[in-house]
């Protein structure tokens, strides 16, 4: 009789014991956090879900906060040793986040890959470049993506020109800002009722970037000399900043007195129809008003030199922490996720920049897709740096200085002797 | 007797020391140490001596941050102080009417702050209200926020908004505690209104017109949302007072030994503000 | 008395004048939560919106605002408990048992009046994070929890308690509890009313400590749900108008209920020094 209770007991503790260790080997929980854009969201917990019918021993916990909030309870929250597993990380922040041991490098086996050349070769040329620091990949393009000219059919119509005949589109910066004013307009006191064209404003630095930084490549302008020096008021750079952006201001074309912002919102203007062309990513569509959404062209955007064209690259990647307990299954994910190019474009406008997306039927689909497959081959990514925030604030700030009279010489001087006092305590 | 009634005392105020010394002194000192520090959260803290202080006096963004802090603490107060101090005295010669003006004027109050800095924002917008009631009168519109000569403005007259509501009814209290009889007595003697205010007034509502010109100045060193909501310290900067530099330099930049450094500055002015407070209050209960 | 009558009518013009100003963005606020964008910019002041009630539908569905809206209120009514209860005791200790070391102890209440939140902010969340409070009820709530400035209310109303009605129970040998309890307290309770409304509109404020210490969603208090969701792309501004009117009942509730102490309490943070 004992003995019969003790095998019992035996028995019974091994297969606890049994059950634990299964437990503790396959049920996984992968924590992910992306910036709020609800189509993304959306599509990601149903991607997750499939995952987990897949793979039933993993399921996902989704959690989302505002671009502006998400860095910094992200970085609150790794600190605390709280990180997720999986996150939403701009390519511009990387040399930072790898640099402070944030970011696990990529997990190859887990995703079906035997080397770094293997993963690149299914992507567009370059897609992968930025995610990559000492050729080591440390991430996968989520939204792989370029800027583009967004103008509105109707506007143009109204003004007596066709933009949707492609000899009608602005190949130059001078182009743009002579449509702009005839695009205009302006009531009996002279006050905006619609404005041609306008940069955004009021946003954070990484806003800016995205609409200078293509500009600052055409005008050869550097952010930073190869000693690492500030040269961002070098006379290319000073060129540049005049010739687009404090030229849309002294022309009376637009400016930060004129913009409706809303700190996030940029695109507010052009959604409502206040405003008649933008510069804007391939994501902004689903953010239109219905009469715009109704109404829009995409071109290329203006260049200094049309047959040398520069654009801007930039890459809002997902990516595996180092704190992650889960690596192999959070990369396993991420390729399952971000292998889905075709459903990405239909569902949230994200190029995952797989190769050959642009010749996809998700693509066909999509107003000026071709534009942007084209545009991205002349991209270029960020510069990098450690301390990239303080050098896009400073810029910003240059802008916002010089947009409000300064000299453009004068606020970029400026910045520059920020950017190396910041660099210096470093 | 005495002795285990002493004993009671601690035992009394213990809780709320131990409370307060956690969360509140603790980290005091703490951000003191991280001041000399090299922290970015991730690595551990590498001790750099005082060269985080050193550093200040070439920081042009915190010189900047310095400034623009002095000035909104200032302009917060200046015309505040005056009309609350009028309305809380006409409120004072009210008798039945008085509890009504006094829910309606105190209603800006109870507002969450970020209702009160959404709402203005949106006030404050090229198309909004307040530029619409401008053209109404002839007046072009302002660029209220985008611009660095007045968006500190905006930030300034939307905390009059506020705080006069606040501070009338504190200076109500203030009124309602004085004497009548010195000013039968004024009156009497034939003094005029300018006089009276002058000589008797003043004089008397001294310990709470500096008690709000305390509260207002560590009030307007503290503030934070309006300045995070409407303008995130933009544009370049003319609004970044220094609560909203030490969160961008501790959550963006991941530089804590400065932002702790920020940290200590700003402490160390409203507790220089704060003692003057509690010397100028316990001085008022010996006179 | 003519004169006086027009003194009167000036007073009444003057102090309407303000009052208006006052008032005005708050009956802005309402009625731009009724109306659609376009009607929001049009400059039409004083014309109905013809939205209904949709912005209210759409940022309710957009984001969970009563889950925030309950968060919010047990952070202010733990807060109000800790500083009520903590608050009375030492504010007993420091009123009527006053020895030097209540002295000095005082002093570190002082300072903690004065210590702005910006400038602990990183250090507290180091702190809290090591006590394993990150995003937890207990992280957000308790730090900030204890109002120093209530202590400092409840001192200033218990010394104002005549010593003999203590002294009249220690003759009875009652303990200082007992005395605490059955003599001071039911004095006390119009103070008690005003540093609970005093911790309550604080709590309800609470912006940057709760914005760094919560990663979930559904810990979010009211405050941080509004400023996510105006941060949102493509939140409307009459849809952040409706939200900042949500936000603006529960206080208004409390006000109108509570009035009397509202104002008592904005008297009591100062004047009763």
């Amino acid at each position: 009789m004992r003995s019969l209770k003790a095998r019992n007991w035996v028995f019974a503790a091994s297969l606890a014991a049994l059950g634990l260790s299964s437990s503790l080997a396959n049920a996984v929980e992968l924590k992910i956090w992306h910036h709020t854009y609800p189509p993304a969201e959306e599509f990601i917990k149903k991607k997750a879900a499939e995952y987990t019918k897949l793979h039933p021993d993993v399921t996902f916990q989704f959690q989302s906060d505002p671009h502006g909030d998400y860095e910094v309870k992200l970085l609150a929250a790794i600190a605390a040793g709280e990180a997720p597993d999986l996150i939403n990380v701009l390519d511009y922040l990387y040399p930072k986040f790898v640099s402070k041991g944030i970011l696990a490098e990529a997990d190859l086996p887990a995703m079906g890959v035997k080397s770094n050349e293997e993963l690149e070769a299914l992507y567009s040329p370059g897609a992968l470049k930025g995610l990559m620091i000492d050729n080591k990949i440390y991430g996968l393009p989520e939204e792989l993506n370029t800027f583009a000219l967004f103008m509105n059919k109707e506007h143009f119509a109204e003004a007596g020109i066709d933009i949707t005949d492609k000899a009608n589109w602005p190949k130059t910066w001078d182009d743009l800002f002579v449509l702009a004013k005839k695009v205009q307009k302006k009531d009996e006191a002279g006050n905006f009722e619609r404005l041609g064209f306008n940069w955004v404003w009021g946003l954070d630095g990484f806003w800016y970037a995205m609409e200078y930084w293509p500009i600052l490549n055409q005008y050869g302008c550097k952010v930073l000399d190869d000693a690492g020096k500030a040269a961002i008021n070098s006379p290319e750079c000073v060129a540049a900043f005049t010739d687009t952006w404090q030229r849309v201001v002294t022309d009376g074309i637009g400016g930060p007195d004129y913009a409706t912002v809303n700190p996030v919102n940029a695109l507010q203007d052009f959604s409502d129809g206040r405003q008649s062309m933008m510069m804007a990513g391939i994501w902004s569509p689903p953010l239109f008003g219905e009469d715009v959404k109704q109404n829009y062209v995409v071109a290329p955007i203006p260049q200094k030199d049309p047959a040398n064209p520069k654009t801007l690259l930039y890459n809002y990647s997902m990516t595996v922490t180092a704190a992650s307990k889960n690596q192999p299954e959070a990369w396993n994910f991420l390729r399952f996720l971000t292998s889905d190019g075709d459903g990405y474009l239909r569902n949230t406008g994200y190029v995952t920049g797989l190769k050959d997306w642009e010749k996809s039927d998700a693509a066909k689909d999509t107003i000026g897709a071709e534009i942007f497959a084209d545009q991205l081959q002349y991209g270029s990514y960020y510069w990098r740096s450690l301390t990239w925030n303080e050098e896009g604030k400073a810029i910003k700030d240059a802008i916002e200085q010089f947009a409000q009279g300064t000299s453009v010489q004068e606020a970029l001087d400026q910045a520059a002797k920020q950017i190396d006092f910041v660099r210096s305590q470093q | 007797m005495v002795k285990s009634r002493k004993n009671w005392a601690l035992i009394f105020i213990a809780p709320s020391l131990l409370y307060l010394a956690l969360f509140q002194l603790y980290p005091v000192l703490y951000a003191v140490y991280i001041s000399f520090h090299k922290y970015d959260l991730m690595s551990p803290p590498q001790f750099v001596g005082i060269s985080n202080y050193i550093r200040l006096a070439s920081d042009e963004q915190f010189l900047r941050s310095l400034w623009v802090t002095a000035f909104y603490v200032f302009w917060t107060i200046v015309p505040v102080i005056g009309l609350s101090f009028i309305l809380g005295g006409l409120l004072s010669t009210l008798n039945r009417s008085r509890g009504v003006w006094r829910v309606l004027l105190y209603l800006p109050s109870i507002l969450p702050f970020v209702s009160v800095a959404l709402v203005w924002k949106i006030m404050f917008n090229q198309r909004g209200p307040i530029n619409d009631a401008l053209n109404t009168v002839g007046v072009a519109s302002i660029p209220w926020l985008t611009n660095s000569a007045y968006a500190p403005w905006a930030l300034i007259f939307m905390s009059w908004w506020h705080a006069t509501s606040y501070y009338t009814i504190i200076f109500l209290a203030g009124f309602l505690t004085l004497p009548r009889d010195c000013f039968e007595a004024a009156r009497l003697d034939g003094a005029g209104l300018l006089q009276t205010i002058r000589h008797i007034t003043i004089p008397l509502m001294k310990p709470t017109i500096v008690l709000v010109v305390v509260l207002a100045t560590v009030n307007g060193l503290k503030a934070f949302v309006f300045q995070q909501v409407l303008t995130d310290g933009g544009p370049a900067n003319a609004t970044q007072i220094l609560t909203i530099l030490i969160y961008k330099t501790a959550f963006s930049y991941l530089d804590m030994g400065r932002a702790s450094t920020y940290s200590i500055v700003l402490f160390g002015g409203i507790m220089a503000l704060g003692l003057i407070q509690i010397w100028l209050i316990s001085g008022r209960r010996d006179a | 008395m003519r004169n006086a009558r027009t003194e009167r009518i000036a007073v009444f013009a003057f102090l309407a004048i303000f009052t208006a100003i006052a008032l005005f963005p708050i009956v802005w606020m309402l009625g731009a939560s009724f109306k659609t964008d376009k009607e929001l910019l049009d400059g039409s002041l004083w014309s109905f919106g013809s939205a209904g009630i949709s912005n209210y539908v759409k940022a309710f569905s957009a984001r969970p605002f009563l889950r925030y809206l309950l968060n919010s209120l047990l952070a202010a009514g733990v807060s109000v408990v800790i500083t009520v209860v903590l608050g009375v005791l030492a504010g007993y200790g420091f009123a009527k048992l006053r020895n030097q070391y209540t002295e000095i102890i005082w002093i570190v209440v002082l300072a903690s009046i004065m210590i702005p939140i910006e400038s602990i902010v990183i250090p507290l969340f180091l702190q809290v994070h090591a006590f394993g409070w990150h995003d937890t009820y207990a992280g957000i709530i308790l730090p900030t929890a204890l109002n120093a400035a209530g202590i400092f209310i409840l001192r200033q109303a218990i010394q104002s308690i005549p010593n003999e009605l203590l002294e009249a129970g220690r003759i009875d040998g009652a303990s200082e509890f007992r005395i605490l309890r059955l003599i001071v307290v039911p004095l006390l309770a119009p103070s008690i009313v005003v540093v609970s409304v005093l911790t309550f509109s604080l709590s309800w404020n609470s912006y940057l400590w709760p914005l760094i210490i919560t990663s979930t969603d559904s810990l979010r208090t009211l405050p941080l749900g509004m400023a996510a969701f105006q941060m949102t792309l493509n939140t409307k501004y009459s849809e952040i108008m409706a939200v900042s009117t949500f936000g603006t009942i529960p206080m208004a509730i409390l006000f109108v209920s509570l009035q009397r102490y509202f104002i008592d309490s904005a008297i009591g943070s100062g004047i009763k020094g």
